[in-house]
């Protein structure tokens, strides 16, 4: 288990590494002035000499990268072209926000996707199994931003339900600290505060809702397969040749035997969800790293590009292999095949 | 009494055919099977079709509703948009953009990540599998994440997006084709023909390919379901396609200001796009079932 | 008698119709007596031992004169009434044991799944340290002495003959009447399927349990083996005492068997023709009319179309119309 564990933090450290490569080599493969692109500060600034001495901008290009991972490790991420905000600041403010929404989506999507798909499985070829799966196939192909257009027009436009957009009224002046707004609120702790709390919650069920379908839809797939590959296995037979109950195989040896599977194919649910909440994020207002990305894309921000895109993928990464170390370590006869395949 | 078949023969269906089995035995796979007939006829011979061009616009019906409607005109069956221009005609001139587009993009990258994955996998110095699991975890990457970032090198557009989307699905189709390749070597058949002294490109031509080629469907089917939704959802973000481009995703965007006064100008695009998808999804589940199937087999 | 079956027949509905993959299947075996079913794979012997289980889903139509152990009716029992009958009182186990280990869990949990709760006293904790207990005990039954070792292995972990113990140790845990080995030893070394039906013969000497053991090849059986039943295609072609089952086969399906053991072949002069049946096993969509041995059979005749009655001649019984070395005995 170690050498798989030094293995695959190894693996983590390289494709990070990759990552700042890529992350530093964006700043001379985008137009304008390689310091510019990467510190934020104009040519015409008066602290462009000093920014250019300290990131070694005519010192060749592996002292420039030296220079560039050490601002990175010093937390020196530049500031936006647009209004000047440091970018590590503004990404540890807004990552909370998006981690509050995809965080609760996920919960939402495992908490009702997996008993959807195992009451599918169960159910094999019969009338709630096809519902089942022709619900989750076509939720799974509706276009996300499409799908939220159209919940806010009918729940917030038309019933007037819930807000159309942002992250809670403005009346309520809650100062971003954490960027999560339920923990802003509980940090804050204004005078109303569970007016603020039930506002927050009203501005953030339609983007969750919308954000779990599509991992739920993916989840009740993934799940309704793996178990009937399970159900068919041998020693669900020998489960009750020992005189178990049905309830008593289900849960001891079918679910988990059945969740293995369904773990393996979890990172693509994640970089799933991520991908929608960047789009959800754009349409709602919310205000996470999702909707900064794009902004800034389109206004040519490119501080901001390269840090969200790192953090973005670090994330993802760090979640990755973290999800490999669980595996392999809850999963025993797994390590076996990886030691094999040494 | 006499047995009158006395040599019974056992026929199995063809592989092929048993995929067809598959569809028949479905409903809903031969609707979206048909579908996508459907679709691909639009994107080829559409603009044939279509009473007006894709921008023409009319002055004296601006915002249209549908002509099931009170107000509608049966000049324009599915309605104007707020530029008086046909709804019909836009979206039949989206399919170029929206199915078209996205398949020939598919169809480029999954030929050069197939040949370069079969390369890798045939060279003996890539097959550490420590690459392999490199690979492995950089694809866990979101292919619009990443197609947002070739996008802010090269800055938004249709062509640039279609590039991107491009870019993102080679190194997809290189994975599966070097896993799928690597796996089959292992087996038995391959050391058979192997033995009957075979070259390096009749082996990968006529022993591998032929067994791995239904994974490769089944990737092509996924690759085209991600790049249809990114395109659109690229040009939704006004980062591929732009404004007057009949693009699903970017008409869905235009249409956002007047989507409380002629909700038909947003939901139209999205419908088209929602069952395109569907379709494709659909027939590539079912795929991939009537594939396993035959595995079991 | 402990268990009863009389006329079981077992269809499935296929594409073009619906087939008995089993026919009025007859079989019996008495309290402490080894008995062996012997069948080419796919004559319907694995679905003797699952009807008898339980296992088979709705899928397969069963229809039976009897299907009794001891008193119970095996074919309308509820969940419940099962439970208390399989895992205590019948057992199995499986060819490609290996395959019926659950491979996440350590051999010590699941074997403290085959001890059941009625047989133990006392607290939770108290019965989680018995249930401990026990399954050292059934581990020492079966020959393993490293416990320690054994019980936080995991499947994977295990050799083929390891595992087919570890799977006696769960079935033998309640020490039931009759035990179901449903070819156990196919996919072993034969130093190893020794060693297994060793550990067989030793519970059967030790608690006079009935074993009904399932096998392909007449040559790889238990010698302790008191009755024989040859099936083929569904249909049970002989039965009867080992020794003059072999020595004086009845039917020609049992005496071509027969032929081709090494034994006999061995005896044969040289440079003759070695006797074998003719043809391949017919396919279920197939069957033929009748003795379904009928077109491979050297001694058929046109009578065979007609399925024979089940002939019984003191503690033999055959199904054949012109069955072999009867003229001793006339």
């Amino acid at each position: 288990m170690s050498r798989y564990l030094l293995r695959q933090l190894s693996l983590l450290l390289v494709t990070l590494w990759l990552l700042t490569l890529l992350a530093f080599s964006l700043g001379h493969w985008f137009s304008g002035d390689f310091i510019t692109n990467t510190s934020g500060i104009f040519p015409e600034d008066i602290r462009f000499a000093e920014t250019a001495e300290a990131r070694a901008a005519e010192a060749g290009i592996v002292n420039q990268y030296t220079a560039y991972l050490g601002h990175l490790f010093r937390g020196d991420w530049g500031l936006s072209l647009l209004d000047g905000e440091p970018v590590f600041e503004q990404i540890a403010l807004r990552f909370g926000a998006t981690l509050e929404i995809a965080l609760i989506a996920f919960v939402i999507a495992i908490v009702l996707g997996i008993p959807l798909g195992v009451l599918a499985a169960l159910y094999f070829r019969k009338a709630v199994d096809h519902t089942i799966l022709t619900i989750s196939l076509s939720g799974y192909s509706i276009p996300v931003f499409w799908f939220a257009q159209i919940a806010i027009l009918i729940i917030a436009i038309q019933w007037g339900l819930v807000p159309i957009a942002g992250q809670i009224n403005p009346l309520y002046e809650i100062t971003p600290r954490s960027g999560s707004i339920i923990l802003d609120i509980l940090l804050e702790q204004p005078e109303h505060m569970t007016e603020a709390l039930h506002s927050a919650f009203l501005h953030m069920i339609l983007p969750v809702c919308i954000l779990a379908i599509m991992p739920m839809m993916l989840i009740i797939r993934l799940m309704r397969n793996s178990m009937l590959d399970v159900l068919s296995q041998n020693y669900i037979t020998s489960g009750y040749a020992k005189g178990l109950s049905i309830a008593r195989v289900l849960w001891n040896h079918a679910l988990p035997n059945a969740m293995q599977h369904v773990m393996r194919q979890i990172g693509a649910l994640i970089s799933l969800l991520i991908t929608n909440t960047m789009i959800i994020e754009v349409i709602f207002s919310w205000p996470g790293l999702g909707s900064w990305l794009v902004r800034s894309i389109y206004e040519r921000d490119y501080p901001v590009i390269q840090g969200g895109l790192l953090v973005i993928s670090a994330v993802i990464l760090l979640i990755t292999i973290a999800l490999n170390i669980f595996h392999a370590w809850r999963y025993p006869q797994v390590r076996k095949d990886l030691y094999g395949a040494n | 009494m006499a047995q009158t078949n006395l040599y019974y023969e056992e026929r199995s269906p063809a592989p092929l055919e048993m995929v067809w089995l598959e569809f028949k035995s479905k409903p809903l796979a031969m609707a979206a099977l048909y579908m996508l007939l459907f679709i691909s006829v639009l994107t080829l011979i559409g603009p044939l079709l279509t009473p007006y061009g894709a921008n023409e616009q009319f002055i004296d019906a601006i915002s249209l509703p549908p002509a099931w409607s009170e107000s509608g005109n049966i000049r324009f069956l599915l309605g104007t948009d707020e530029l008086g221009r046909d709804m019909v005609t836009r979206i039949i001139y989206g399919a170029r953009y929206s199915f078209g587009l996205p398949i020939l993009v598919v169809l480029i990258s999954a030929t050069i990540g197939i040949a370069l994955g079969a390369a890798a996998a045939m060279t003996v110095g890539v097959k550490s599998s420590t690459l392999k699991h490199l690979l492995d975890v950089l694809m866990s990457i979101p292919s619009l994440l990443l197609a947002l970032i070739i996008v802010a090198i090269l800055g938004p557009g249709l062509n640039n997006a279609l590039i991107a989307i491009g870019l993102v699905l080679i190194p997809q189709f290189l994975h599966v084709t070097r896993n799928a390749v690597h796996d089959e070597q292992k087996r038995a058949y391959v050391t058979a023909s192997k033995l009957n002294g075979v070259s390096q490109f009749y082996l990968l031509s006529h022993v591998i390919f032929p067994n791995i080629i239904k994974v490769l469907v089944v990737q092509f089917t996924i690759g085209l379901s991600v790049a249809i939704l990114d395109i659109a959802a690229l040009g939704f973000l006004r980062l591929g396609a732009q404004a007057p481009t009949p693009e699903w995703g970017s008409m869905l965007a235009q249409s956002l200001e007047v989507a409380y006064v002629s909700p038909w100008i947003m939901a139209l695009p999205g419908l088209a796009l929602f069952l395109t998808l569907v379709s494709v999804n659909l027939v590539g589940e079912t795929l991939r079932v009537a594939i396993n199937r035959q595995l079991e087999r | 008698m402990l268990l009863d079956i009389r006329n079981l027949t077992i269809a499935k509905d296929t594409p073009t119709g619906r087939v008995n993959v089993l026919e009025r299947v007859n079989l019996q075996i008495n309290e402490g007596e080894i008995h062996t079913l012997v069948g080419e794979s796919g004559s319907g012997k694995s679905l003797i031992a699952r009807a008898i289980m339980g296992f088979l889903s709705d899928s397969w139509h069963i229809q039976a004169d009897r299907l009794w152990f001891e008193e119970h009716d095996l074919l309308n029992l509820t969940a419940k009434q099962r439970r208390a009958i399989i895992g205590v009182d019948i057992a199995m186990i499986f060819q490609d044991a290996k395959s019926y280990l659950d491979p996440n869990l350590t051999i010590s949990e699941q074997l403290q799944e085959a001890v059941l709760d009625q047989d133990l006293t006392g607290g939770f904790l108290a019965r989680r340290k018995q249930r401990k207990e026990r399954v050292v005990q059934l581990l020492h039954r079966v020959g393993i002495k490293e416990h320690s070792n054994m019980l936080e292995s995991y499947p994977h972990e295990l050799s083929e003959g390891a595992a087919q113990k570890i799977m006696i140790a769960s079935a033998i845990a309640h020490r039931p009447k009759l035990l179901i080995a449903d070819e156990p030893t196919s996919t072993m070394e034969p130093a190893t399927r020794q060693q297994i039906y060793r550990l067989l013969a030793q519970f059967h000497a030790r608690y006079g349990m009935s074993i009904l053991l399932i096998s392909q090849d007449l040559g790889a059986i238990m010698k302790e083996t008191e009755r024989l039943t040859m099936i083929y295609s569904g249909q049970v072609m002989e039965s009867g005492n080992t020794r003059e089952l072999l020595d004086q086969p009845h039917h020609p399906y049992t005496e071509a068997l027969l032929n081709t053991s090494l034994y006999r072949q061995a005896q044969r002069p040289p440079r003759s023709r070695l006797p074998t049946l003719a043809g391949t096993e017919p396919s279920m969509q197939h069957l033929p009319i009748g003795c379904r041995l009928g077109p491979r059979c050297a001694y058929a005749r046109p009578k065979c179309v007609q399925t024979p009655g089940f002939s019984k001649k003191r503690d033999r019984g055959f199904a054949c119309h012109y069955p072999l070395n009867l003229e001793d005995d006339a």
